[in-house]
This record gives C-alpha cells, structure tokens and sequence, in this order.
C-alpha cells in the first residue's frame, strides 16, 4: 500500500448550525476577526499556569482519501465521511512498522471474516480510548489546573485525566475509558493511559490490543484552530513495535455537544448476517 | 426558511486512494451494495433517533399493491449538522430513494440518495455505505 502524502486541506463548511438547539452563544474567550468569526489561526490561549488550554469543543479531520474520487461539489457527497483512522489506524504506515504478533495478526484476520459485526462499538458498546478519538462525533475538552475532563458525544461518556501526579494505578479494573494520567512536557501534555478493556476494537477493521496495552497520546494545540494528539499505542502482546499516528482535529466554535444513546433506537443488529 | 441543504467542500490537492476504501464496518454486515434499488413514495413515518434516523415510505408496485420499506441514514447529530432539521422530511413527502438493500431479504435499505420530488432537493443521507462506486 503506497503511502499517500497528501497535503490535503480539506474545508467541511456546514452551512447550518444545529439551530434546533440553544440558539448561538458567542464564546467570548476567543479571539475574533474584524468581522466577528473567530481567529483559528491566532496562537493558543494560555491556561492560568501559562500552559497551553486545551479547552474547546474538537471535531476530528475527514479521511482525505475517501471522498469519492473527483469530489469538487456539494451534491457528490450524500454519504458519510469517515474521519481519518476510524476505519483503519495502519493507514499510511509501512507494513514492517504495523505489523503485529501471531496472536494479534489471528485476532485481526478473525474480525475481519465478521464484516463488523462483533465489534462491540456495533453492539452500543463505547469505542473506548483511543479510537473515540475518531469517532465522527465531536467531543468537549475542559481544562483546568488538576485534572482534564473529555465530554466525548459518543454514547456521552466522559473520561478524565488527572494532572496531579497520582500513583498509576495497580491492577486496574478494565475500563472502557482507561484510567490517564497526564504532565507537561513544554507546550505538549503527554498522557499515559492503563487498565484498557481489551474488548474494544483500535478501528473499523478490527485492529486488535491486548488489555496490557499503555496507551500515550501528546496533546498540542499548535494554534486556536488545531488540535493535534500523536498516538502510540505500546502493546506489545500484539504489536512487534508500538504503533505511532497522528489525530488531528478542528474546533467547532460557538457550539455545544449533542446526546448520543446508540441504545436509543438500535436496530441493525437484528439484521446483521 | 433554509431551502437549500448544502455541504460545502473545498478541496486543496485531494490526492485519489490507490486503495479501494473500506465502508463502515457493520455495513457490511447488514447490506448489499450489490443488490440496489430505487422507489419513489411517499413518507409514512420518520424515527428521528439514534444511533441512526429511519424514515418509511410507501412503494406501490405496477400491480397497485403498496409495500412500507424502511430506509436508514446517518445519525440524526450528523445530518443536523450538515443541514437537516428534524422537520426536513415530512409525513406525506414524496421522495425518491436510491438505496442498498438488506442481505436478509427485508423491506429495509441503506439510503445512499433521498431526493425531495417537490422541489428536487438531494438530501445529505449520511449513509454509511463506502464512497466508491
């Protein structure tokens, strides 16, 4: 699989707020242009502790490489984009620095033959961490000085991350959404993350981790607009060598976060063959 | 009123795929890209939930015998967000829709393309049907 570079600046302009909400609230703590949109490529606001804020609601970029070929208009794309890594992390890496164990490669080779349909996140379940990175569903981080809380939109869960240089913990009861601890390294926050239920797929296709997997993510905000967290994911009961890719995601000003309950009004897996 | 649904792209250098791209998973699991089909009829009922908004239509066949199928889209947080509101659809809207039918044989597709017949508005359906041909 050749690796695309593609420097690819891709604009969703949705022309249309979710006005059936609360109607438009201006977040005063951003900057704005002179004619009242926020600036997104002003420099990071700073937290109290001259830190970077990583504050604001995120949506994470489109997969460049599936928008169907030629796509130029409005009317080409009735269907659904999904961010990029949601499908597969691997994409754009070299096969020798994916490749993964006897016992991840027959995980893997077994998801695939279920065309999906054991994935738990098919079943209502939460995609867990990192995956709901890239679910394509926003998600609100709030920072403050001793611990980070995610509001992800998908199935509404939270995760935090704490900044107070707690102890890991010790024979953690798996979770969904791990348990993080983070510290700053400069203007980047490096979290650590433990206690994975191995239940969860890494992506679409299946990928697979162990529940030893120690998950980090970098967090830096590299302007108002951008976010960007560099994921390994150091498993090595089922990766040779750990996996490294970059999310990036986009604020969506001026907006709030909806309720997602795939348990709301599930229907598909009855059908699943 | 809003009488224009539009996503607007901007593309700087979309490079094509040289793979072929994977849908979403469970798609698979569910419908065939393989088996299409196309009606047109009118709304009958609109499930505006998630984790995906249904909407139902009335097909009547050259004999006169009507059939209800129910088409899936994206989830209602999606569309809201490219355009819809939960009214976009109404009760008694004739629609034409171009969809994967379901591997087990039932009146249930995966609507890649719902156009409104009154004013020949293309709906963002949000399916989770791959992009490629």
């Amino acid at each position: 699989m050749k690796s695309i570079a593609a420097a690819t600046a891709v604009l969703f302009i949705f022309t249309a707020p979710t006005f059936a909400q609360w109607a438009k609230v201006q977040d005063t703590s951003l900057p704005r242009t002179r004619d009242g949109k926020p600036n997104l490529s002003a420099p990071a606001p700073k937290a109290q502790n001259g830190k970077p804020d990583l504050s604001g609601m995120w949506t994470p970029e489109v997969d460049p490489n599936a928008l169907p070929p030629g796509a130029t208009t409005v009317e080409s794309i009735t269907g659904f984009v999904p961010p990029r890594y949601f499908v597969d992390i691997t994409t754009g890496m070299k096969p020798e620095d994916a490749a993964m164990t006897p016992w991840g490669a027959d995980l893997f080779t077994q998801r695939q033959a279920s065309r999906g349909k054991n994935d738990p996140a098919a079943h209502c379940q939460p995609p867990g961490v990192p995956a709901i990175s890239v679910a394509p569903l926003p998600y609100k981080i709030v920072q403050t000085p001793k611990m980070v809380l995610i509001l992800y939109e998908g199935e509404s869960v939270f995760r935090q991350i704490f900044l107070d240089a707690r102890r890991p913990v010790e024979d953690p009861q798996p979770r969904f959404m791990g348990y993080s601890t983070g510290k700053w390294d400069g203007d980047t926050l490096v979290v650590d993350t433990v206690g994975l239920t191995d239940k969860t797929w890494l992506d679409a296709r299946g990928h697979p981790h162990s529940d030893a997997l120690h998950l980090i993510e970098r967090f830096r905000r590299p302007d108002v607009g951008n976010l960007e967290i560099e994921v390994t994911i150091d498993d090595p009961k089922a990766y040779v060598k750990p996996l490294k890719y970059t999310l990036k995601a986009s604020l969506v000003p001026d907006e709030d976060l909806l309720e997602y309950f795939c348990a709301e009004n599930e229907k598909d897996v009855q059908h699943f063959q | 009123m809003r009488t224009k649904l539009a996503l607007l792209l901007t593309a700087v250098g979309v490079l094509l795929a040289t793979v072929p791209l994977v849908a979403h998973h469970s798609f698979y699991a569910e419908f065939d890209a393989d088996k299409p089909i196309k009606v047109t009829g009118a709304v009958t009922k609109l499930e505006w939930e998630n984790p995906h908004a249904w909407f139902y239509v009335d097909v009547k066949d050259e004999s006169g015998k009507t059939t209800n199928w129910g088409f899936e889209m994206g989830s209602p947080n999606i569309l809201l967000r490219a355009g819809w509101a939960r009214n976009t659809l109404k009760i008694g809207d004739v629609v034409t829709v171009e969809a994967s039918r379901a591997k087990n044989g039932a009146n249930i597709a995966n609507a890649k393309s719902v156009i409104l017949n009154r004013n020949g508005q293309k709906l963002f359906t949000g399916s989770s049907q791959g992009t490629t041909p």
